[in-house]
Formats: structure tokens, C-alpha cells, sequence
């Protein structure tokens, strides 16, 4: 009876002590706080994070939506893989990488400088206004290359994941563009000049700079709708051109960022040095039109001035390649390479770019200036930003000089093409907004679904991830651009390109 | 923990001086072959006093001095002794009528009769397991369990176990992998030596995995290490070799060369050029800088290798003749050499027993320059302190060094070439006779150019590989090396108060060490042109495997009591304890990043680029109480419950907790009908139901936290938004578990059968959700999805032939998933995908989803609702997505009559990966001293995508780019004289003009793949029929040859692996061994091995 006493003893203990830890055996402290990583919100390294990337996401992105876009528009040839530039591949990119990417980076600065709960904590690191309205510009940028890739995206809907929407629907671009320039325009007044914004690496957080970069943004969405709401475009137009804050128009207001080396190099340098790939060259239509013309910047987009045919299929791209042995005008080329160091800046916004787009608004009502001298400035300072020296012999030359005639708005939208290089959507813009310069399909493009004759296409189909994460609102958004029997069509045109 | 620590230890103080009056025996019941009997019933003699032995043979009994003991147990011939001394040993006799019990082994080390157990679970003895002998663990039970998929992995792959998925799936991340528990401590399936096993119990359903909770909610395999043999001291020697060689890859073409155009270029030669090339001047080459075959017809005509550019080969310019060279891919690889070596030594008696054993595993792979050498030191050690303590080590240290390039990802340096991107006219003994003789530029000669030699600013990049290597000189120049060292194992200490309560205390630990370090030479980078590599070095520390095996320490107290009562007619099983497991993960790794500053030296410090530095750190806990028992009354009858509750740290401390039920029941109605069913040996129906808990997260998977970028961007440091989004209300799950089934042994238990029908539901588990990006987010962490599961599972032996000298033993499987079900609990979500296949430059293979996007009707429609929205369906898991040939209502393929390319449908569904049919057949057959055994394996469904087939088809590598079309002419022969690809469909714009054209082969089969992944000839089956191992052993009767004592015995076995397929639906690929989920990116071929075993008995 001892031992059962004594067991019937030990079990009760047991039991006791048990009870006792019962409240302690669920409790264990902090085991499961990541020691790894923070949970502060940090906005200046979120928009370090966001800057860093402009270049690479917006310029030149090696093999990305925008070098796709650099091939429709032709800055760039394919040199062994040529399914893209004959039309063989239907193109297959996302798009969602961009708002789950930057543009959520961006939605968070503005939350936590909005929310009372955090703003005192992100005062930290800039005036709060400041804050949000560089990142209310990025965003407007961002959606802006967006829509203009692929037409209506969900826009209003958007962001809402920590809510628990995950399915937005898609906006019509007009009212994205809409959205966009309110955007701009509240942004630009909402700077209160506090303290200044850290983690911007285009600017180092000037006020006046970013109003300049905004309104240069609400002039370039302005001029996408000239065919298609000429009343919109030149309000906006005009009201961007008005503001005080003014645009980018000289060498130092281009939106550069200045790559520091180490792992963050410039993409060109990357691609070519460190993936070591050599897909793309510069393309024979690039150096067609600058050899023409003598332009001395043949000498900086490539080395040689021999551009890689355009639009060749895969043997006759390894053909010519074995032909030409000399051939070396890849975009990497020779040292004297514009984009062949590791720490050359890349230009986000430049002036001349904006000059020539002022030029092309001018030109086609949407306001007073002088196309002339806006055309002058443009090229000017396209020189200027590559140290090319005065361009007044260029600018003399027959097919160059502006004669007031009807030719005008060619070399005009010419100049702005070879003013946006390399950065590929702008200049697809550009060329699918006014058809120049005239880009037509190389040799042995094909036909795709639903044209009949070998056709550049005019907008990108919905990604992978439209139709697998967002099935239902895609379908819709998808009908929108049919062509023949075929939803979703490249060949279908987005709304400011009817 | 520390409390329970200390409690065990008071109790265990407590008990010493309780007990020692009457006269104590403990022995040890073993049959005729020395393995111990389980259960054995020991009773004093005339009296009702009586225990049991427990599952090692082992019991202790007070009995009268001068009592006589009776020993019975089922499948033997009772026995009575008279006790000599406190310890005896006492043998039985197998008697042929009846089966020995079979023992299940569960968690903590508790055994059961599995004749009682209320849960279908299957017991893989020694001999079953090592018909051949296996390296891994996995592959040794391939086919052998009922409900087991065992998804296999390529041989050559020495750092891989393949996967056994058990029921098909219930995973929402894709698969759940079974625990592995050695000798009651958890570990993963890296390293269990098949050596040291005695057996295996798989389990399956939550009863009968109740006291494991969390880990095994994908099953359990439970082993149960050699132990000595009771009374005897042993040594066992065993050698295996074993000889392995390639023996199904890819059926290609072997009628055109390498090349992008059908004719070859004419050489050259201008000053600058090497002179050695002279002699080539007007020759004619083929195009070496495309990786294609889409060259020349290869009729013996006159061309310029490859090599014969190079200065420095002997061959230099020289040509040679353009002929097929059919076997090329398959001379590439080694013949793999495995060699295992075994010796144990083990000892028991007088309450001692102790095992050692060690392995040497060495293996020479089929891929150069790739080795694993792995030394495994087992102990196991019971001692017997007292007649109430016993202390026990169960240990086993593994070394493993393993290297060399295990990549069968898409355009790896082997099988990435040969059935992608290649030249169908290379000959492989070139290739390794030029391997080491570099060109005048100090690089390894390619056969895949740089450049073409057309001028002499060309000839640096003749010089350099475009694509490829040459692989020789790739895999042997890499060096890739892992060593990991492995110890799991426990410790324990047994109270036995007396014979129907005990209490033991044990610690368990399973750690791994693993370091790695990688060099990419800088001959390599030299050597390449558009390889993408760099010369760089990498290492790592890794405490703990990866994530999913964690290094583990764990603490548990179980107290067990067994009691009978009646007469013996009601006997009673109870188990409770506690447990504490403590999981970590550490790594600390570094690289060099963009190359290397000065080559050829390989440290961190001559990093190009900052180097990476990646330092993580896991650390996560679970703790659990536990109670378990049953009551069987009258072996008629037997009820089993258990209760488990986990707290886990990895769920919000407001709700980490969860509670997991399980019951069953069995009925032994054989013992009522034993009289009138005389022919039904046994027969049992049980029925079971439990939950499976699972916390379903990762560490600090519900912290919201940013990781700050290493690098800083001049004085700025960066950081971005995390991209899971988490639902504040994150919880666990249950998985609600039923099986029910019969249990049958037919005339003397010659025959059996077990037919066990399971169901699963798990209720809305935490899942990572993948989601729009549009959202701000890629994936959404909550619960959603309930999964369903069920099917059935039938295991069948024979004992066909039981004659002295001629056995005939049969054991069958077969399993059927009925349905594998996902149903979505939250309509938002348009569906749930698992893994994709390779992603690059825009290409999109199939992918696998839980949920296909959307619904369709009878004839392939989408179905949409009154808003024009698709319907998202509920669906079978893994159902394989992608783009295919859109079809008519009339299944006829659509064709653009302008470009007479298919349109294509993004969304087709290919069907699921998961086979519904798995199965196995194990034979042995003895006769006098010869043993043969084999077993085959089998599925049936399931679908895989290939990737290599859509690349291997777009290079016109494999054999339909160079088929002879329905006019008799070949393919590639141009449209214009009767060749081309006959297409036939109907008009893409109004679906039903006919369209009936030929295409040009090189045109067709680049609109299949590249960017358009058009997958319908690319999705294949995975079923198969394959003979996976045979065996002929010859039992040496070595009494009659020698009168030495010494030696007991000695076998000599001749082995062979996968010597036959006998029937596959895929042509190209061994089916049990596809790498993905989704398929395959660069498989390496199948292999077949042969081999030999002598084993030495002392």
C-alpha cells in the first residue's frame, strides 16, 4: 500500500506542477520575433530601394518588358533569338511585379506619413508632405508605364492586399489618366518645403526638382492624349507648362541616377559584363537614321555605326553574324560606349526629351511656344547630356533643320525618338503615337493571329499572372482589345493610341 | 521541462527501496533464429499469474521458488521451463501453421500487435527491404507499401533521396513529407543507413499516428534499428558492388548535324588567322555557334570538326567525315560504381546488450568528377542497472562528402544539352580525348564556337564556348563539395516499478553540420562567351539541413501502465507523457559576387563585387501532452483513444494551441467463427477517426518585417516592402482523419489480405497564398482551402509454397486515390497555384495548380456566370496547366490559315500529376539454399511536362523533327518537294473551314516551343510497370564444408536495379523518376544496375 500511496503521490505532483505550467507552456516569450529582420517601416530606405531600381526598370531592363518594347520600336535588334522582333512570339509579360514591387514601396511611404498612428516617427526622415509627394509622382510614373505598355490595369482597386482584396478589377485607361495627372498636380502642391527627404538618389530630395520631374510627367501623359482628347491634352498641357515650379529644360534638371559600382551597376554594364549575354545590339534602323544625318551620337549609342539588322530570323541573324565579322555595334561595344562603365549614370526624364515633346505639343496646338526653338533647345541638349559639344552644324543640316512645313512634326517626333534612347517604352510611345519615325517589320516578321500582313505590335497582352491570379477581371478587361476572334490582342490598340 | 525533468527523477528515487522481497525473474523469449518474440505470454505454471513480454522478447515475472514458467506465443510451440538463476532465455519453436505476430511500431518507441491495432499500417521487414542493396531508405521501399507513391529520383543525383508521398497529397504547398522516426527520435530520410534497419512501420492515419502530432501529418516511418541478439555475440561482414549504366534517354534523330541551316559555310583563310588552319582553306563547317541540330544530313560527306580548330590538338587541321553518331549522349556518362561495406558487431546477455556497426558507403558516380562517400558508426546500448532501471543510447554519426554538379535543371552541362541544345553529329570520344588540351588563347576548346572562323579578329571567341562547354573539361575543372556530418540519436532511462507500470525519460537529438564550398574556376570564365559564368567561390556553414530539417533536441517523460484483468480477458494499455522539441536552423553563407579580382584564387576576400553574406537564423519550439491507451477484451475486442495537445510557437501567442482527438475499435470476428469458418484463420474489422494537428507556418512566418539590403547604395541603406500579406486571424488546423477496413488471413494464415479505405479532410489550413500582384502583394498568408481526400489501400500475401525445401512467398500492394479534392472556402481567390516549371525569357511551361483557374463546360468551354465572370472551380489537387492547341466543338486543332500556326489556348487543363494507381509485387522464392526474390512497382495516371521534349523538338534533336511524313518524305525535306509537318485542323477565325498544309519542319516545331509553349505534345503519363529489383541469393552451407565454429554462415548474392521497364506511356523518360512535381526542366536518363552482395557470418 506504500508504493500505491507513494505512485498515487508522484502522480499528484505531476498533476500540480502540470496545472501550474499549463499558463507557462503556451508562453514562449519572444522565440518567434525574427532576428533577421526588422519591423520598422524604414520610407527613406524604401525609396532608396524604389530610386535605385528607375534605372533598371525604367531605361533598361535586359530582356524585360521595356526591352521588349525597345524591339517593337526598334532601338534594339536581336542578334541569335530573333522570335520576338519577327513576331513569331506572342509577347508574355507581367505586369503586377511593378505594384507588388515599387509601387507597393511607394503606397507604404505614403501610409505611413499619412497615418497620424506613424507620420511622427516618418517626420524622421523628411517633411511628411515631401514624402508623400515624391512618392505620389514615382507611383504616377510607375502606372503610367504600366498602362502605356499593356491599356487598362486596375488602377482604383489596386493595393489593397493587407485588406484582403486581392482580386482588383480593371480601370479604363482614360480614367487611370485622368487619375494620374490629379496625382501630379496635388503632388506638386502638396510639397511643403520641410525638412528634406532622405533616400532619394535622383534628387537628394530637392522640392523644386520633383515639381519640374511632375509636371514634365503631366506634359508627357498630356501629349500621349492628343488624337484621342485633344481638349484634355492641351489643358493639361498648358496647365503643366504654367505651373511656376516649371519643367525639366536644361542638362541639370535630367533626372539621373548615378550608379556607385559594387553590386549596383548600371544595367547595360550588367547585362553585357555580368550576364554575359549577347542578345541585343543596336539595331541598323538607330544607325540608319543617325548616319544620315551625320549625328555624332552614333558614336555613343554604338561604336561602329553598323546597326544589327532588324527583324531577322534566327539563321539568317547567324548568318549575318558570320558574315560581318566585323560587326561589333552592340550597345557594350568599345570603351568610348556611352553605356559601357559600370558606374554611368542612367537619365531617367531628360530635358531634351521634354524639349522636343514641348516641341511636338506646339507643333500640334496644344500650345503657343515655338516649335523652332523648342526643337533647337531639344537636340541641344540631347548633345549637351552626352558631351557631344554644340549641335548648330547638326541642326543646319537639310534633313534636320525644321522648315515649317509639313515634314516638321517628323523630325520633330524623329529627334524625340533618338532623344528618349535607350529607354524603350518612350520611344514605342512615341512612334506609335505620330508613326515616327516610320518603323516597318524587318524581313522575315510574320503575320501573327488576326492580321494578315506582318504587323509591329501595338500594345502588350495581360501576363501570366492576370489571368492565374485575377481570372475573372481579367476576362473582361481582355474583350476590350479583340482583334478578329482573338481577345487580348497585341495587335489591338490601347485607348490614347486610337 | 526542467519540471518534468525533476519529477522523473523524484519518482525514479522513490521506487528504489519499494520492492525486493520475492524471487524475480527476467528473461528473454527469441525463436530458433535468435530475433526476439515480441508479446510472448510467460506464466507462472498452475497458476493465473502471468505477464508479457514486451516488443524486444524482454520481461520480468515474481514467481514462487521452485516455479515452473509456460511460454506461449502465437506462431510458436509452447514451452515450459524450469527457471535456472534470476535470468533465463528461453526458445521457441516456429511452428509453420501459424504466422509470427507482427509488431507496429509507433510513436515514442510503443509497440502494438498489429493484429489489435484499429488503423491499417504496414511492417517492411529486414529481408523485404534488402533485396537489393539500397543506399536509400526511399528507394528501398518503392512499391513495397500499400498507398506509397514513391516519386524517385535520377541515381546520379548523389545528394538526392527521391520522395515517398503517402495518400496522395494533402498538402496546400504541394507535398508533405513523411517523418522519419529512428528508434523514436525524429529525423528526416538524409542518412538513415538501410544497414542498421530491422524494420520499418509506415503509418498513415491520424490514430495511428496520435502521439506524434505536428510532424507526422504526412504519415510516419517509423524504424526500428538491429538489436543484438539475445544471448548471442556476432559479427556480420557484408560487401555489395554494384555497376550502373544509362539506360533509357531520349529517341533522337540521328539524320541531321549540328547547325542552323541544311548547308554548311565554306572556310576561309585570311592573314591573322592561326596557321594552323591553312590546311582548312576552302573546307566546308558547319554553323558551331547555334546549339541546334538543324544542320546538314549527315551522309559521310567531308567537314571541319571542332577540334580541329584548335592549334594545339594532334588533329588539328584535319577533317573528318559527318556521320551519326547514335550513341553519343549515353557514351557521356560513366558506369557508377557503389560499393558498401558492413561490419557489426553485437553482444547481449544477462541483462546487457549492446550493437555496433559501421558503413562504408562509396559511390563513383555516373557524372565525372561526382563522388559521395559516406562512413556511418551506429551503436545501440541497453544495460540493465538493477532489477528497475534500465539506461539505454540508440546513437548513429554519419559522415557524408559528397561532390560534384548534381543539376538536371533546365541547360545543365549534361543531360541540359544533350536533349535541349546539341549537335546530334558530335562524337563523345572526341570530346574526352581534347578535354585537357587547351588552345593558344589558354581556354578549353568547345565544339559549340564562340564565333565562326571568318576572320581573324573571330578567332579569340573560336576559342571560347557560346553556350556549352566542352563537359569534360566543365565537370572536371568545377568543384562542388559538401560535407555533412549527421548524429541522431537519444538517451534514455527506463524506471520499471514493476511489471504493469514503468516511466522513461528520454533526450533526443538529431543535428547536422553541413558545409559546402563551391569553385567556379577562372578557366571556366575564360572559357565561356555567353555561358553566364563567372569564376566565384561560395561556402556555407548550415546548422540543420535547410528549414524543413531542422536540427531537433527533444525532451519527453512517458509513463506507461499495462495491466490484465479477469482472468486475462480484459487487459488494459495506458500511456501519458509530455514533450518539449526545441527546432533550429542556422546558416551562415558567403560568395564572391561579379567574378573574381585576380583568378585562380578562391577565398572570399578576392570577390570582385562585395561579396554576399547571408547569416539567417530559425529558431521555433513545440510542446505537447499526451495520454493514449486501449482496452481489449477477450482478444475479441479492442477500443484505442489518444488525446494530444501541442502548443507551437510558430502561431500568434493568442491562439497557439491545438487539441487532436483519435478512437478506433477492432473486432476479431474470426475467434466466433473459428468453428464454423474453419479456412478463415483471422479476421478483424476496425474502424478509426482522429485529427491531425498542423501549425502549417514557418518561423516568424506572422511577422510582418523588412530585410535591410547589405549593401548600401553610397550612404543610403535599402529596404523593400514585404510581399506576403498576413490575415491578423492566422491559425493551426486539423486534419480530420477516418479509415475503416478488414483484415483477413485465409487456411493456416497462408493467405492474408488487408483492405483499409481512407478519408481525409483538413480543415482551412494556413497557407501562403500566391495572389495578384496588383494587390501590392505576391502572396497572402491565412486559411483557405479545405483539401479531401480518400481511397483505398489493399495489401495481399501468399504464402504460395511452404515446402522444406521450396518457399513461394507473394506480398502484393495496390492503391487507389478515389479523390484528392480541393475545395475553396473563400470565393475571392481565383485559384491556388503549388510550382511552376522553369520561367525564363518569357517562356511559360505548364504549371501545376491546386484550383484550375476556371471552370469548364462538357465541350472545354468556360463557363461564366450572369456577369460574365468564369467560375472558378473546385478541383483536383495538381491539376498541370498551360497552353495547348485550341480545338472545335469537334476536337479539331485550330489553325491560322494566314501563319498555319494553332491557336492556342493559355488555360487548357492537362490533367493532375498525381497517379491514381500505385502498387508493388514483392516474390521470394527459396529453394534448399538458393533465394530468389524481385519486386516490380507500378502506376497509373498522373502527368508530367517536359521541358526537354519542347527544346529538344525546337533543336530538332529528337526523333519526330526527322520523321518521314505521310509522303514518304522526310520532315526537314522542303514543303515544295512532298516534305513538311502534315497539319491538318480547321480555320482559327471561323472554327470550321478546313485547313489540311504542310509546314516546314523547322517552322513548325519553333511555333511548338520556344516563346509559345504550345505543351500538347509534351504532356505525357506517368504510368509505368517496372521490374525495379531482382535478387538470387545462395545460402553457403558452410557446415558442410568446413567443421570451423567460427563461421555460421555465409550468402552470396547477384543483384540487379531496374533491369527491366517493363511497360512506360512516355517514350523518352524513366516515369519513377521524374525530377519536378510538374515535370522536368533536364532530366538525366534512367539506369539500370547489376551487382553482388556476399554476406559473412561470425
Amino acid at each position: 500500500m506504500i508504493t500505491r500511496n507513494k505512485i498515487v503521490l508522484g502522480l499528484s505532483a505531476l498533476s500540480f506542477l502540470a496545472l501550474q505550467s499549463c499558463n507557462k507552456i503556451k508562453d514562449f516569450k519572444d522565440l518567434n520575433t525574427n532576428p533577421n529582420q526588422t519591423t520598422s517601416t524604414i520610407p527613406s530606405a524604401l525609396l532608396a530601394n524604389v530610386t535605385a531600381n528607375l534605372g533598371g526598370n525604367l531605361v533598361y531592363d535586359g530582356g524585360g518588358l521595356n526591352t521588349v518594347c525597345g524591339l517593337y520600336t526598334q532601338y534594339f535588334a536581336e542578334t541569335q533569338y530573333t522570335e520576338v522582333s519577327t513576331f513569331v512570339t506572342k509577347p508574355s509579360n507581367n505586369f503586377d511585379g511593378y505594384y507588388s514591387g515599387p509601387i507597393e514601396d511607394l503606397q507604404n511611404i505614403i501610409k505611413y506619413n499619412s497615418d497620424p498612428a506613424t507620420a511622427g516617427d516618418a517626420a524622421v526622415y523628411g517633411s511628411n508632405n515631401d514624402q508623400i509627394a515624391i512618392a505620389r509622382i514615382l507611383r504616377a510614373q510607375y502606372v503610367k508605364f504600366v498602362t502605356d505598355a499593356v491599356g487598362d490595369v486596375p488602377y482604383f482597386d489596386a493595393l489593397k492586399g493587407n485588406a484582403g482584396l486581392v482580386t482588383p478589377a480593371y480601370d479604363k485607361q482614360q480614367d487611370i489618366y485622368a487619375d494620374l495627372v490629379n496625382e501630379l498636380t496635388q503632388a506638386v502642391a502638396q510639397f511643403d518645403d520641410g525638412p528634406t527627404v532622405q533616400g532619394d538618389l535622383i534628387y537628394n530630395g530637392s522640392v523644386s526638382a520633383w515639381k519640374k520631374y511632375a509636371n514634365s510627367l503631366r506634359l508627357m501623359l498630356a501629349i500621349n492624349m492628343v488624337s484621342v482628347d485633344k481638349a484634355t491634352a492641351t489643358t493639361d498641357f498648358q496647365a503643366a507648362l504654367n505651373d511656376p515650379a516649371g519643367v525639366i529644360s536644361s542638362v541639370s534638371d535630367n533626372a539621373n541616377l548615378a550608379y556607385p559600382g559594387g553590386v549596383y551597376l548600371n544595367p547595360f554594364y550588367n547585362y553585357y559584363n555580368i550576364t554575359q549575354r549577347f542578345d541585343y545590339a543596336l539595331s541598323n534602323t538607330v544607325t540608319n537614321i543617325l548616319n544620315a544625318t551625320t549625328d555624332p551620337r552614333v558614336n555613343i549609342y554604338g561604336s561602329s555605326g553598323k546597326g544589327f539588322p532588324v527583324g531577322l530570323s534566327r539563321d539568317h541573324a547567324l548568318a549575318y553574324q558570320s558574315a560581318n565579322s566585323d560587326w561589333d555595334d552592340l550597345i557594350y561595344g568599345g570603351n568610348n560606349n556611352e553605356f559601357s562603365q559600370s558606374t554611368t549614370p542612367i537619365t531617367i526624364i531628360s530635358a531634351a526629351y521634354i524639349d522636343l515633346i514641348r516641341a511636338e505639343g506646339a507643333e500640334e496646338g496644344l500650345s503657343s511656344e515655338d516649335p523652332v526653338a523648342l526643337y533647337k533647345a531639344g537636340v541641344q541638349a540631347s548633345f549637351d547630356q552626352y558631351g557631344l559639344g554644340s549641335a548648330t552644324t547638326f541642326l543646319g543640316g537639310s534633313s534636320v533643320a525644321l522648315t515649317g512645313g509639313a515634314g516638321d512634326l517628323q523630325k520633330i517626333c524623329t529627334q524625340e525618338w533618338l532623344a528618349a534612347f535607350p529607354a524603350g517604352e518612350e520611344g514605342w510611345n512615341t512612334t506609335r503615337r505620330t508613326g515616327f519615325p516610320a518603323i516597318v517589320p524587318g524581313p522575315d516578321a510574320v503575320a501573327g493571329a488576326g492580321v494578315s500582313v506582318p504587323t509591329i505590335p501595338s500594345r502588350f497582352p495581360y501576363g501570366v499572372d492576370d489571368y492565374t491570379y485575377n481570372t475573372s477581371n481579367v476576362a473582361i478587361a481582355a474583350k476590350r482589345y479583340a482583334i478578329g476572334g482573338t481577345d487580348d490582342s497585341q495587335y489591338a490598340k490601347i485607348w490614347w493610341n486610337q | 521541462m526542467r519540471k518534468f525533468l525533476m519529477l522523473f527523477a523524484l519518482l525514479m528515487l522513490s521506487g528504489v527501496w519499494l520492492f525486493a522481497q520475492t524471487h524475480t525473474i527476467n528473461g528473454t523469449v527469441r525463436d530458433n533464429t535468435g530475433n526476439p518474440i515480441p508479446f510472448a505470454t510467460i506464466t507462472e505454471s498452475g497458476t493465473k499469474h502471468a505477464t508479457t513480454a514486451d516488443a524486444n522478447g524482454a520481461f520480468l515475472i515474481k514467481i514462487h521458488p521452485d516455479a515452473k514458467l509456460t511460454v506461449t506465443a502465437a506462431g510458436h510451440a509452447p514451452q515450459t521451463i524450469t527457471p535456472e538463476g534470476d535470468n533465463v532465455q528461453i526458445v521457441l519453436k516456429t511452428t509453420a501453421s501459424e504466422l509470427a505476430e507482427v509488431v507496429v511500431t509507433s510513436a515514442y518507441g510503443i509497440k502494438r500487435e498489429q493484429k489489435v491495432t484499429p488503423y491499417s499500417s504496414q511492417v517492411i521487414s529486414d529481408k523485404d527491404l534488402h533485396i537489393i542493396p539500397e543506399t536509400n531508405i526511399n528507394s528501398a521501399l518503392a512499391g513495397k507499401i500499400a498507398g506509397v507513391q514513391f516519386r524517385g529520383q535520377s541515381p546520379m543525383k548523389l545528394n538526392s533521396q527521391g520522395f515517398l508521398r503517402i495518400r496522395g497529397s494533402l498538402g496546400l504547398t504541394g507535398d508533405i513529407s513523411a517523418v522519419y522516426v529512428i528508434d523514436g527520435t525524429p529525423t528526416t530520410s538524409f542518412d538513415i543507413d538501410p544497414d542498421d534497419i530491422q524494420d520499418i512501420t509506415v503509418l498513415k492515419g491520424a490514430n495511428a499516428t496520435a502521439l506524434f502530432g505536428d510532424i507526422a501529418k504526412g504519415g510516419a516511418i517509423v524504424i526500428n534499428t538491429k538489436k543484438a541478439a539475445p544471448g548471442k555475440t556476432e559479427v556480420q561482414l557484408d560487401q555489395s558492388v554494384s555497376f550502373d549504366n544509362v539506360s533509357i534517354l531520349p529517341v533522337y534523330q540521328n539524320k541531321y548535324g549540328g547547325g542552323s541551316s541544311s548547308d554548311f559555310l565554306q572556310f576561309t583563310w585570311q592573314p591573322g588567322m592561326p596557321d594552323a588552319w591553312q590546311p582548312l582553306n576552302g573546307k566546308y563547317y558547319p554553323d558551331y555557334t547555334d546549339d541546334a541540330s538543324w544542320g546538314p544530313r549527315m551522309v559521310g560527306q567531308e567537314y571541319v570538326p571542332w577540334y580541329a580548330w584548335n592549334p594545339n590538338n594532334p588533329e588539328s587541321g584535319t577533317t573528318a567525315k559527318w556521320l551519326p553518331q547514335p550513341n553519343n549522349a549515353r557514351d557521356f556518362y560513366n558506369t557508377g560504381v557503389t560499393s558498401n561495406t558492413n561490419v557489426s558487431f553485437s553482444k547481449s546477455g544477462q541483462g546487457s546488450s549492446i550493437k555496433i556497426a559501421y558503413t562504408n558507403n562509396s559511390i563513383r558516380g555516373l557524372l565525372p568528377n561526382s563522388s559521395s562517400i559516406r562512413n556511418t558508426v551506429f551503436t545501440t546500448i541497453s544495460e540493465n542497472l538493477g532489477d528497475h532501471f534500465t539506461a539505454g543510447i540508440n546513437l548513429t554519426y554519419t559522415n557524408n562528402v559528397i561532390k560534384g554538379e548534381f543539376d538536371d535543371g533546365y541547360a545543365n552541362q549534361s543531360s541540359g544539352s544533350f536533349d535541349s541544345w546539341f549537335h546530334r553529329d558530335l562524337d563523345m570520344n572526341k570530346l574526352r580525348e581534347y578535354k585537357d588540351i587547351l588552345t593558344p588563347a589558354g581556354t578549353f576548346m568547345s565544339w559549340n564556337l564562340g564565333s565562326n572562323p571568318t576572320s581573324a579578329s573571330a578567332v579569340p571567341s573560336v576559342y571560347r564556348g557560346n553556350y556549352w562547354y566542352n563537359y569534360y573539361s566543365y565537370f572536371d575543372a568545377l568543384s562542388l563539395k559538401q560535407t555533412r556530418d549527421h548524429i541522431v540519436g537519444n538517451i534514455s532511462l527506463t524506471y520499471k516499478l514493476n511489471r504493469t507500470f514503468h516511466i522513461t525519460g528520454t533526450i533526443r537529438k538529431d543535428a547536422i553540420s553541413n558545409l559546402y564550398e563551391n569553385i567556379v574556376p577562372s578557366i571556366l570564365q575564360a572559357s565561356g562567351k555567353q555561358t553566364g559564368l563567372l569564376a566565384s567561390y561560395a561556402t556555407g556553414n548550415l546548422t540543420g539541413e535547410s528549414l524543413t530539417a531542422p536540427n531537433t533536441i527533444g525532451f519527453d517523460v512517458v509513463a506507461g501502465y499495462t495491466n490484465s484483468f479477469i482472468d486475462n480477458k480484459l487487459s488494459l494499455n495506458l500511456t501519458a507523457g509530455a514533450s518539449d522539441v526545441r527546432y533550429k536552423f542556422y546558416s551562415n553563407e558567403e560568395a564572391t559576387v561579379n567574378g573574381l579580382n585576380t583568378p585562380n584564387l578562391y577565398a572570399i576576400s578576392n570577390s570582385a563585387g562585395p561579396a554576399t553574406i547571408t547569416n539567417n537564423r530559425n529558431q521555433w519550439e513545440t510542446r505537447a501532452v499526451f495520454g493514449a491507451g486501449d482496452i481489449e477484451w477477450n482478444k475479441i475486442f479492442d477500443v484505442s483513444f489518444a488525446l494530444r495537445n501541442d502548443w507551437y510557437s510558430v502561431l500568434l501567442p493568442t491562439n497557439n494551441s491545438l487539441l487532436s482527438p483519435s478512437a478506433g475499435v477492432s473486432f476479431f470476428f474470426s475467434d466466433l467463427t473459428k468453428n464454423s469458418l474453419s479456412w478463415l484463420s483471422f479476421g478483424k474489422v476496425f474502424a478509426s477517426w482522429g485529427k491531425k494537428p498542423t501549425s502549417g507556418l514557418s518561423p516568424y512566418a506572422t511577422n510582418f518585417t523588412y530585410t535591410i539590403n547589405q549593401n548600401k547604395w553610397g550612404a543610403n541603406f535599402l529596404t523593400t516592402t514585404p510581399n506576403t500579406a498576413i490575415d491578423p486571424n492566422i491559425q493551426g488546423a486539423l486534419i480530420t482523419s477516418y479509415e475503416g477496413g478488414l483484415d483477413l488471413k485465409f487456411i493456416n494464415n497462408r493467405y492474408g489480405l488487408n483492405i483499409t479505405y481512407y478519408n481525409e479532410t483538413s480543415a482551412s489550413a494556413p497557407y501562403s497564398l500566391a495572389i495578384s500582384g496588383y494587390s501590392g502583394f505576391t502572396s497572402y498568408l491565412t486559411n483557405i482551402s479545405k483539401i479531401a481526400r480518400d481511397g483505398i489501400e489493399i495489401q495481399a500475401t501468399a504464402d504460395i509454397m511452404r515446402k522444406r525445401d521450396f518457399t513461394w512467398n507473394v506480398n502484393a500492394t495496390f492503391s487507389k486515390i478515389l479523390s484528392d479534392v480541393i475545395k475553396q472556402t473563400d470565393s475571392s481567390y481565383d485559384n491556388v497555384q503549388i510550382s511552376s516549371g522553369a520561367y525564363f525569357s518569357g517562356i511559360v511551361p505548364p504549371k501545376v495548380y491546386q484550383l484550375a483557374p476556371v471552370l469548364y463546360d462538357g465541350s472545354g468551354n468556360k463557363v461564366t456566370d450572369a456577369n460574365g465572370k468564369y467560375i472558378p472551380h473546385q478541383y483536383t489537387w495538381g491539376q498541370l496547366v498551360g497552353t495547348a492547341i485550341k480545338r472545335n466543338s469537334a476536337g479539331l486543332p485550330e489553325i491560322d490559315p494566314n501563319s498555319l500556326t494553332y491557336a492556342t489556348d493559355q488555360f487548357h487543363d492537362f490533367g493532375t500529376v498525381l497517379p491514381s494507381i500505385n502498387g508493388g509485387l514483392v516474390n521470394t522464392f527459396t529453394y534448399k539454399n538458393f533465394i530468389v526474390n524481385f519486386s516490380i512497382d507500378y502506376q497509373v495516371g498522373g502527368k508530367f511536362f517536359s521541358l526537354s521534349e519542347m527544346w529538344g523538338t525546337y533543336s530538332g534533336l529528337l526523333a519526330p523533327t526527322a520523321a518521314t511524313n505521310d509522303k514518304g518524305m522526310n520532315v526537314r525535306d522542303p514543303v515544295s518537294v512532298g516534305g513538311g509537318v502534315h497539319v491538318v485542323g480547321v480555320s482559327s477565325v471561323d472554327e470550321k473551314t478546313p485547313v489540311d498544309a504542310y509546314v516546314d519542319a523547322q517552322t513548325y516545331f519553333h511555333g511548338l516551343g520556344g516563346g509559345n509553349a504550345i505543351s500538347d505534345y509534351f504532356v505525357h503519363s506517368l504510368t509505368y510497370v517496372k521490374l525495379r529489383e531482382v535478387s538470387l541469393g545462395y545460402n553457403i552451407p558452410v557446415e558442410k564444408f568446413t567443421k570451423a565454429q567460427w563461421i555460421h554462415g555465409i550468402t552470396v548474392t547477384a543483384t540487379a536495379r531496374n533491369p527491366w521497364m517493363i511497360y512506360r506511356e512516355t517514350q523518352n523518360f524513366d516515369p519513377s523518376e521524374i525530377s519536378g512535381v510538374y515535370g522536368e526542366d533536364g532530366q538525366y536518363p534512367g539506369t539500370r544496375g547489376f551487382g553482388f552482395d556476399v554476406r559473412l557470418i561470425f
